[in-house]
């Protein structure tokens, strides 16, 4: 059963790259980058638990550290975004004072 | 007969889970494309569960899911309320400008080859799984992830502890120089129904997250999971207005920001007292050590997810009568 | 009393947590003069641990010890040869020079973060030491991340839409590049079961899965150290980034990358030899220095001519794969060493230009010799260090190359090196003939105010030891060899 989890990150992680590639916008590769992660996650937890019997600890800890990697990434690449906003904003307002005169 | 209907179970999950992954790649507008990309998270706890590793579902439905999908949609509002933000979303230049064509045979091949490679190098000599092994069992501490964690990687969690701080101070700076208008300022009146759910949920989530923490020694849970679970409580009061923003950061909140690395770092240099190695635990009194600096980590992932979800420099708890 | 490997487990524990917990400390106790004051202890500090972990390396070679006592494959390994000790001092070295200028810099820039500013900094050092010391392949990731969380922000305290663009391309390219790297440990555990890399044994690492791990990380620390083709990130980053986080950045965060590349090429991977592969990544080594070095002539601006340059010059690292022997090994370091010097010289000179004369354009630095002879001298010293003339450090690290490519026998890649200083000293030169050149109109009177004698001496003071090098190849070699990969075949140094 493991074989089709195995082909989905696989899989997984070419329509992140798909999507890191073709897409433009950060917030769009923003996800796409988490989708390839999350592949890889799902591999390393394949591995740990493919072998009958207890599960391998290391790969379970080395996933926990990596989706908490993940969020602080996305949590700062949010913060550029809003501050793209931010600038975008401050020029409409520049743009509208400019087209009072 | 169990066993088909597992199969098929499997099945459909992993279908499932590369449409949703499809679709969020594929959806233009960015709100539709981060629900779906929610649903990916959800759909991924649910393997996570399925494949035994309950820690991973647990942390995955809180921090992946849901504090995730709460800083995504964050992101999503500010664009629906900014002026001028509607009319340009973020484009990142150059995008490879490589021809669609090419890139989806790239794709293709790519995902071929992996797949094909994933599944060939499933079964796993494992030195460090048995070492690990053997070491969890003969350890004090009864959850082998939580061991890994706390112990034989412990160095690992605390520089993840670094990421997540220096995700905060860059986000901080970047809040700094937007000098937009919070997000979700504080409300006049709470509509109908709030107060009562909340007053609900505070004691249900503390308590979850308080026995998330102290189970994460011998069951699954643990700090991460108990941290990210209180910082949902923190997102819920931000948004009821019970946390107000603040243009800085109050020195409580910049020691709770960093009190679990100073606990942690602390550990690993104080071993110098009872150890040739940094980052020993002593003989006897590792469980309460432990314990302490689960407990300090609790608290600056949970101090960090609200104020990175804020937006803000800080937040306060909200004074005075609601005018 | 204490053996050597328990002198330097402290010795490397103290050099990656006292600037975290500085870290820690500058943000919580808010004011400028006492930041300053601690990053400048700290710095002077660090060098005691540094001093006594050579002289353990010295005597013991090559060392390693495990957090915890956890030994592999249990737990986390740290490492230390004479690679690493290189990149440790010049990190120390580096940061120490930053950490003045910054101090004085800041003075003249009320509205800036400092706490903030000081806080990343001291925590990217943190990340640079734990990252040059690993040797376990999962914790490479994470201070990889601690390095891109740290470095990426330092771009956006410059302001405005040309820093932000900057900084979410260098964002993208460093996410991908780690989520490669992440798929080629992964896939490593997957063959070996294996993290720490003194365990992997080559004879284990030639399957398809190993080699298509060596593949995909490869292709990420590449986009992390910008080489050439996946350079596009560096170049915006690093011009307009503020010039002290310019020249950590270019220094040494795009080394980090270099860094982990060779020590999984000379390390674990070593068995793959294919002569034809090692060949192409020189290749596209050399592709990466011709490539810099003429679009670092084509730049308008100072800090765009500087940023280029760091592509061109972290070419010389893949040089080191072919060529494979000692004395390749001692170049390679020793470049890296004057590199960062010089480089850093460079972007705090630039620093300086920009304060007086209120921008880098080459064309408006006409007269600039007349008020700004310290910083031009600076950038002087460090281009000729960085086009490798006698008797600078950067020609013994280009000699030692040259040497190696010919005992080889691969006479190309020395003409190759010929080139690339050659074509450093024509940007080198072109910077230079536009500031000697008389200004077409009245030169506006230069703010003295704004540009402190620490700023100017901390960059010549930078651009003299890159020199100084250049005497102490000798007296340095045996250091460098300390733990290396390769024999001493009798070389040159």
């Amino acid at each position: 059963m493991n074989l089709v989890y195995a082909l989905t990150a696989g899989l997984l992680f070419a329509i992140g790259l798909y999507g890191l590639l073709a897409r433009s916008e950060l917030i769009h590769r923003l996800l796409a980058a988490n989708v390839m992660s999350s592949a890889v996650f799902l591999y390393l937890i394949l591995i740990a638990t493919a072998p009958a019997g207890d599960p391998d600890p290391v790969p379970q800890a080395m996933v926990l550290t990596g989706i908490v990697i993940a969020v602080s990434l996305t949590a700062f690449a949010l913060a550029l975004l809003r501050y793209f906003q931010a600038l975008n904003a401050r020029r409409a307002l520049e743009d509208e004072a400019d087209g009072d005169d | 007969m169990s066993a088909v209907i597992g199969a098929a179970y499997d099945l459909l999950l992993c279908a499932g889970l590369l449409w949703v992954a499809l679709q969020a790649m594929r959806i233009r507008e960015a709100f539709g494309a981060v629900v779906v990309f929610m649903v990916f998270g959800l759909l991924m706890a649910v393997v996570w569960a399925r494949l035994g590793s309950p820690d991973l579902a647990l942390a995955e439905a809180i921090i992946g899911a849901g504090v995730t999908g709460a800083l995504l949609l964050n992101a999503c509002q500010a664009v629906q309320t900014d002026p001028g933000a509607r009319r340009a979303s973020a484009r990142v230049e150059p995008s490879p400008g490589l021809p669609h064509g090419l890139i989806v045979a790239v794709c293709i091949a790519a995902g071929a080859s992996l797949a094909a490679l994933m599944a060939l190098a499933l079964e796993v000599p494992g030195p460090t799984a048995d070492a690990a092994r053997a070491g969890a069992d003969a350890h004090p501490l009864g959850n082998p992830v939580t061991v890994v964690l706390l112990d034989f990687r412990a160095y690992d969690t605390l520089m993840e502890m670094v990421v997540l701080l220096a995700a905060f101070l860059g986000a901080r700076v970047l809040i700094d120089q937007s000098e937009l208008a919070p997000l979700h300022p504080p409300v006049p009146a709470d509509p109908p129904m709030v107060a009562p759910l909340l007053a609900m949920a505070t004691p249900v989530l503390v308590l979850t997250s308080l026995y998330l923490f102290w189970a994460g020694s011998h069951a699954p849970g643990g700090a991460f999971q108990a941290g990210a679970l209180l910082g949902g409580l923190g997102v819920l009061y931000r948004l009821t207005g019970r946390l107000e923003p603040y243009d800085h950061t109050p020195i409580w909140l910049r020691t709770v920001l960093v009190v679990g690395l100073i606990v942690f770092s602390g550990v690993v240099l104080a071993a110098a007292l009872w150890s040739p190695w940094p980052m020993r635990y002593p003989e006897t009194g590792l469980y309460p050590l432990v314990l302490a600096i689960e407990f300090a980590l609790l608290l600056s992932i949970a101090a960090t997810l609200t104020a990175l979800f804020s937006g803000t420099a800080g937040f306060r708890p909200h004074t005075g009568a609601r005018s | 009393m204490t053996e050597p490997a328990v002198l330097f487990a402290w010795c490397a524990t103290l050099l990656i947590f006292v600037p975290l917990l500085a870290a820690l400390a500058v943000y919580l106790v808010p004011g400028r003069r006492f930041g300053g004051a601690l990053c400048l202890l700290v710095a002077l500090g660090l060098f005691v641990p540094l001093v006594l972990a050579s002289h353990a390396l010295a005597d013991a070679g090559a060392l390693h010890f495990a957090f915890g006592g956890h030994t592999a494959p249990l737990g986390i390994e740290l490492f230390a040869d004479g690679l690493a000790l290189a990149m440790l001092w010049l990190t120390n070295v580096l940061l120490l020079a930053v950490h003045c200028y910054t101090n004085s810099w800041l003075r003249q820039a009320p509205a800036f973060r400092a706490t903030e500013f000081r806080a990343l900094v001291l925590l990217l050092w943190s990340g640079l030491n734990g990252l040059f010391l690993s040797a376990d392949l999962f914790n490479l990731y994470v201070m990889l991340e601690i390095v891109t969380l740290t470095a990426v922000p330092l771009v956006v305290f410059s302001r405005g839409p040309v820093a932000l663009a900057a900084a979410m391309r260098y964002l993208l390219f460093a996410l991908a590049g780690s989520i490669f790297y992440l798929l080629g440990v992964a896939l490593i555990y997957a063959e070996t079961g294996l993290l720490a890399l003194r365990t992997l044994s080559p004879e284990a690492l030639m399957g398809p899965a190993a080699v298509t791990a060596l593949a995909v990380m490869t292709a990420g620390l590449a986009m992390k150290a910008a080489l050439f083709p996946v350079h596009a990130w560096l170049p915006k980053a690093h011009a307009v980034a503020p010039s002290p986080a310019s020249a950590l950045l270019s220094a040494l965060v795009a080394k980090a990358g270099a860094y982990l590349l060779v020590r999984l090429w000379l390390g674990p991977f070593a068995t793959i030899d294919s002569a034809i592969l090692l060949q192409g990544l020189a290749a596209v080594g050399v592709a990466g220095i011709l490539y810099g070095s003429l679009q670092a002539l084509r730049q308008s601006r100072l800090k765009g001519v500087v940023a280029y340059s760091t592509v061109a010059q972290l070419g010389y690292f893949l040089l080191l794969l072919p060529l494979a022997s000692l004395v390749a090994w001692q170049g390679v370091i020793y470049h890296a060493l004057t590199h960062g010097l010089a480089k850093t010289a460079m972007f705090l000179a630039a620093g300086n230009l920009i304060r007086q004369a209120g921008s880098d354009q080459l064309d408006r630095l006409a007269g600039a010799d007349r008020f700004l002879g310290g910083s031009l001298m600076a950038i002087a010293l460090a281009g000729v260090s960085l086009a490798g003339l006698p008797p600078t450090g950067g020609f013994i690290g280009k000699w030692w190359l040259v040497a190696a490519s010919l005992e080889a026998g691969q006479w190309w890649w020395a003409l190759s090196i010929g080139a690339g200083g050659l074509l450093a000293a024509g940007y080198v030169f072109r910077v230079l003939r536009h500031a000697m050149q008389e200004p077409s109109e009245p030169t506006p009177v230069p703010d003295h105010e704004r540009v402190t004698p620490t700023m100017i001496w901390v960059p010549v003071a930078l651009a003299l030891a890159s020199i100084g090098l250049g005497f102490t190849g000798d007296l340095l070699a045996p250091w460098l060899a300390i733990g290396a990969p390769f024999a001493d075949t009798g070389g040159t140094p």
